[in-house]
């Protein structure tokens, strides 16, 4: 296509079966993931309970499709994207506690083999579909050798992090991840959900929430914490094209942050005078916010936010398949005033993601790893292999 | 005796000021009088409400506002009258200074006898001299019985005009485990305030879900994200189902964040409702009939009409109280201060607010 009408920039594709996944990994890991279930990763206790606003399409139970629901790239084409008329859809998958992993190795070679995966089975051999570059952000040098390894490859059009940190992401600690998509001219995705788990702070400022909806509730404040810490540390001074992309936060949370930090800045700029433009300046210039789910606000009062936070240029249309618990994201974005539909349904990702998005996703260098194996060959495959 | 300044009746009420900060001078020694003995081991070893934090601005005072004879800029009621009360025709001053660090203290009965302490050294020396102050009753959330205790003991002074706790918490504010101090609270028809402060040091959690600030630019920035969670805690948790007619005062967190916490919380519940069966209402209804934020430090947007819109979205006219802050650098003149708001959304948050909030209290003498 020469022009998309409708881009999707959060398509979360699951992993059926992590046995598929490891052939991808570095040979002396893969004998972590010991089941179709994957890693033990830590996670923490926060779940979705009932049945939601709205629902995906989704394969039948019992029938004839793929057993879950974003596992099987055809399927998702044809039930979701045409129908939809999504013409290009970015994957995001569902790894976001893996920057609170405390073996900062196993999480760099399961990034490592979840990208290949994710371009060997979605993206080479399908158009519609681009690639995030799934990093690790426990070791920073890791993380900016996968963007460098992946950086260039035609179906990969962002670096994707989990928000779940152990630290702010302004630290200096983390430069190295934001050199490296800088050096790519790749926006960086962060993606929150892993609040909470494992190496990371209580889920609140507070301490832990106690239910899924508090939990939930409360995930906007690690982008305040980390877009503070950005501009407090200076990120967005030294490297002043890195874009950033917030997903699934909503909107109304960022005038406090925008106004409260202009305001203290102008009190205490002395303490870190390598800020040199008004914080609100460099955020604004920098940040995208995504579609689902909207405040379920007055259409009036998100209109007014829309015009604090200039959010003609700010939203991309994110479609959340196959979770739609907060409502169909189609009718989400009709709270969007009019004349800005066409640009945060397909507009402004074109403009973030650039020419890459609607190029054809090429067979890129192959994956260093051996072919994915068949079941039969799957305990061979899971032998630790020597180097 | 009342102040000549002091309004006997609400009609003259012209401004509340509901963030005082007096100042402990002297330090911790001033307590010993108001201390049983088996507590003057700590007073001399230097245990201290919370610990010190590492952002090394602190909270320093307004300079001109400083004493030449003891440096402090409220170190006694007399200044704080001239400087504050006097200058700006303030009418009442609700006194939330020498409390807070309290709350996270490791040691709870020290916590609880501090709290103690420094409620009767605020009565003592400041409010039932002075009319035109109010004090917040300090209590330890360490242990709610024991805070449910001291509300009990001083509910019904009428010098004290709210409880009053830090926003950091190990455990957020909603959870059953602090009801026994709203009980309290509400038996005494007595508001239950938080105060922004103390994030990252003592007992709390980690002052963001992020991990730790660096610089006191960036903390201070941050510290509104406690506010916001005891917020989402306090509704989902289905604290004002249980009590209905507690109020939650939110001291010097900020405003602005509200409308988030309203409409992401209403799609959530909306969503999964299956999850909180314990809620009656949209949690966005919970904050318009118990939640009161006070302004300063107020944000700052640079089209100030939007600083209108977002009162209007957290129902201002009867949510939003005014504080100064006094004496901090980020002191919030009310001559100056909030002058985007047209003049009846003035006077409802410089004073009618704080009287509904307060009651009539707030213009009782202090002594009876």
């Amino acid at each position: 296509v020469a022009e998309a009408r409708v881009v999707d920039v959060d398509v979360h594709h699951q992993i059926a079966d992590w046995y598929e996944v490891v052939p991808f990994m570095p040979a002396g890991m893969r004998h972590r993931v010991r089941s179709p279930g994957g890693p033990p990763f830590g996670n923490h206790g926060y779940r979705k309970v009932g049945s939601g606003l709205g629902s995906a399409p989704l394969p039948p139970k019992n029938g004839p499709g793929p057993r879950h629901s974003a596992t099987d790239p055809k399927w998702v084409r044809e039930a979701y994207l045409e129908p939809r008329g999504v013409d290009r859809a970015i994957l995001t998958g569902q790894l976001f506690h893996l920057g609170v992993q405390a073996n900062p190795d196993l999480a760099a070679a399961v990034a490592r083999g979840v990208n290949d995966w994710t371009l060997e089975t979605w993206v080479r051999p399908h158009a519609c579909f681009k690639g995030s570059i799934l990093v690790a952000q426990q070791d920073p040098s890791q993380a900016a050798a996968e963007i460098d390894r992946l950086g260039d490859d035609p179906g990969m059009v962002q670096a994707l992090i989990g928000s779940a940190s152990e630290a702010p992401l302004g630290r200096r600690f983390y430069h190295p991840i934001y050199e490296a998509c800088v050096r790519h001219g790749l926006p960086l995705a962060l993606h929150l959900g892993g609040e909470g788990a494992e190496l990371a702070p209580a889920a609140s400022a507070a301490g832990h929430p106690s239910t899924y909806v508090e939990w939930y509730a409360d995930l906007p404040q690690s982008y305040m914490a980390h877009l503070t810490s950005m501009v407090t540390e200076g990120v967005f001074e030294t490297f002043p094209t890195l874009k950033v992309v917030l997903y699934e936060a909503g909107v109304f949370w960022l005038p406090h942050l925008l106004w409260r930090l202009d305001k203290n800045w102008k009190g205490h700029r002395a303490e870190t005078p390598w800020v040199t433009r008004a914080p609100s300046e460099s955020i604004l210039a920098a940040v995208s916010l995504t579609t689902y789910p909207l405040e379920l606000a007055p259409k009036g009062r998100l209109h007014q936010v829309w015009e604090m936070i200039d959010g003609d240029r700010r939203l991309l249309f994110s479609g959340n398949y196959p979770a739609w618990e907060l409502g169909d994201p189609f009718e989400m974005v009709e709270l969007v005033p009019a004349s800005a539909r066409a640009r945060v349904m397909a507009d402004n990702a074109l403009e973030l993601y650039g020419p890459r998005l609607l190029a054809p996703n090429q067979a890129g260098p192959a994956p260093a790893a051996t072919p994915p194996a068949a079941a039969g060959t799957m305990h061979e495959a899971m032998e630790p292999h020597e180097e | 005796v009342l102040n000549a300044s002091h309004p006997a009746s609400p009609a003259k009420l012209h401004i509340v000021d509901c963030d005082v900060h007096n100042e402990l001078k002297g330090g911790r020694a001033a307590l010993k009088p108001y201390m049983a003995s088996e507590w003057h081991p700590f007073l001399d070893a230097g245990v201290n409400g919370a610990g010190r934090s590492f952002y090394p601005s602190g909270s320093p005072s307004i300079m001109d506002a400083i004493r030449e004879d003891d440096g402090l800029a409220a170190g006694e009621p007399e200044w704080v009258i001239e400087r504050l009360i006097n200058r700006y025709k303030i009418d009442v001053g609700v006194l939330t200074g020498a409390a807070g660090g309290q709350s996270i203290q490791p040691n709870g009965r020290y916590a609880t006898a501090l709290s103690a302490a420094i409620n009767d050294w605020t009565l003592d020396r400041w409010v039932r001299p002075h009319d035109c102050f109010k004090a917040s009753l300090a209590v330890a959330p360490q242990d709610p019985e024991a805070a449910a205790r001291e509300v009990h003991r001083l509910g019904d002074d009428p010098g004290v005009v709210q409880v009053f706790m830090a926003s950091a918490t190990r455990i957020p504010y909603g959870q059953k485990y602090y009801w026994p101090i709203y009980r309290a609270a509400v038996e005494h028809g007595l508001p239950v305030a938080v105060h922004v402060g103390a994030e990252g040091v003592g007992i709390g959690a980690r002052p963001t879900s992020a991990g730790y600030p660096t610089t006191y630019l960036e903390w201070h920035t941050d510290m509104s994200h406690t506010m916001m969670a005891q917020c989402v805690s306090l509704l989902t948790e289905g604290t004002f189902e249980e009590f209905p007619t507690l109020k939650f005062v939110f001291v010097e967190g900020g405003i602005c964040w509200a409308p988030y916490v309203m409409w992401r919380l209403d799609r959530l519940y909306t969503a999964f409702k299956a999850e909180v069966p314990h809620l009656k209402r949209l949690p966005s209804e919970y904050i318009r009939s118990h939640c009161y934020f006070t302004t300063q430090p107020i944000e700052e947007p640079p089209e100030r009409r939007h600083l209108v819109e977002m009162f209007e979205m957290v129902g201002a006219e009867k949510t939003v109280v005014f504080s100064s802050d006094y004496p901090h650098w980020d002191f919030d003149n009310p001559i100056t201060a909030l002058s985007p708001l047209p003049p009846e959304l003035r006077r409802r948050i410089f004073a009618d607010n704080a009287l509904e909030l307060y009651g009539e209290r707030l213009l009782r003498p202090n002594r009876t």
